[in-house]
């Protein structure tokens, strides 16, 4: 599997099927980033296309392609936080929505789990994502549909992929 | 249980997928006490409840569409379909300035450009060598979600940034050898001559 450091030294030569993998491995993180600051559908829609916009501007200026996890949060957070302040402006008191504090009671830890699963890539890093971060839980069955594999190998094989999560962790710890 | 569960039995155990004999035996061994045991236990338990915190949200199929065609969007050169101009109607530099629009006094570049997504202003200051700063605003109308700008010099893609949904833009460093402003809204697209040196 192609990992994220290739497609971005793709984009950076203007490879728009490689642009195309990047979103489609963090779409979902970044609008749910949006999503969970306390955003409407739209305009977490909206500060997710910022939010790509941005990285479209940076890449020649990414410090550490390895990171590209937590930039994407911490871009997100901010464009959503300046999304929400806007909103604020022209809404009564109490119409304010709900989520105005933060809802990430430990962002640090959130953003390099993330960066670790970004190291991690492949299939150990999909395998994962789809079998802890997707809202309605598949089964083994459909996981093992999904990636070609029997239904017995997707135990023993998420508990090495989460092993080498935690090694990768506690290197970077 | 005498032997060290491994990592996986660990997983397994906390989550409920072993047999309940060997779930005893799991359990008998962690309560026992071992530092490394203990500590696989507690990084599991940790992770699970790191990921269960949060779940990602599917965007909306129009959304990962648009975030797909952003690249191009930003990229491909001018193609003539789809294209119209924006005309000026007011650079501070010429004197001209009407009222309401600053004066070229304060040493920045003050542009008003009226176009098919509505009047669009720019305001650019000086910041690192050959570089400038530039804000503005798109006057968009109401609900029409915020706009793309690409700056661009030579037809080489310099800076790209979103407006807000209120059509503010803010866009740090640009370099001053920035000729062109493309804007994007939808299927609307607008092409801009620029000028930003004093």
């Amino acid at each position: 599997m192609v990992t994220d450091t290739d497609l971005l030294r793709r984009c950076r030569r203007r490879d728009a099927e490689a642009w195309n993998q990047l979103v489609g491995r963090y779409e979902r993180l970044v609008y749910t980033v949006a999503l969970r600051n306390g955003l409407s559908a739209e305009d977490a829609a909206d500060v997710t296309q910022a939010t790509f916009v941005a990285l479209v501007d940076a890449l020649d200026r990414l410090r550490d392609d390895e990171k590209i996890a937590s930039w994407l949060m911490t871009v997100a957070r901010r464009q959503a936080w300046r999304t929400r302040n806007l909103s604020r402006r022209t809404t009564t008191l109490e119409a304010a929505p709900e989520g105005a504090t933060d809802p990430f009671a430990d962002w640090a830890t959130t953003t390099a789990l993330h960066d670790a699963l970004t190291t991690l890539g492949g299939t150990c890093r999909e395998l994962l994502v789809a079998l802890y971060f997707e809202p309605d839980a598949p089964s083994y069955a459909e996981i093992a549909q999904r990636f070609g594999r029997s239904i017995g190998g997707i135990g023993p094989l998420r508990g090495r992929c989460l092993d080498k999560l935690r090694a990768i962790m506690g290197e970077e710890a | 249980m005498t032997a060290r569960p491994t990592f996986t039995e660990l997983l397994d155990w906390i989550e409920g997928r072993l047999t309940d004999e060997a779930a005893a035996a799991v359990a008998t061994y962690v309560d026992s006490g071992d530092p490394a045991t203990s500590a696989s236990v507690a990084w599991i338990r940790d992770f699970l409840a790191a990921a269960g915190s949060m779940p990602l949200s599917q965007p909306p199929p129009d959304l990962s569409a648009r975030l797909r065609g952003v690249f191009d969007e930003l990229h491909r050169p001018m193609r003539a379909e789809g294209w119209s101009d924006a005309w000026l109607l007011q650079d501070a530099r010429s004197g001209l300035a009407a009222a309401g629009v600053r004066s070229s006094a304060d040493g920045g570049v003050h542009l008003a450009f009226d176009s098919e997504l509505g009047r669009f202003v720019l305001d650019a200051t000086g910041a690192g060598v050959g570089e400038v700063d530039v804000q503005g605003l798109v006057m968009l109308a109401p609900g029409a979600g915020g706009v793309d700008l690409a700056f661009l010099a030579h037809g080489d893609l310099r800076r790209a940034v979103r407006t807000t949904p209120d059509g503010r833009f803010d866009a740090r460093g640009v370099p001053l050898d920035v000729d062109e402003l493309w804007l994007t809204s939808g299927a609307t697209r607008v092409r801009a001559t620029l000028d930003l040196r004093r």
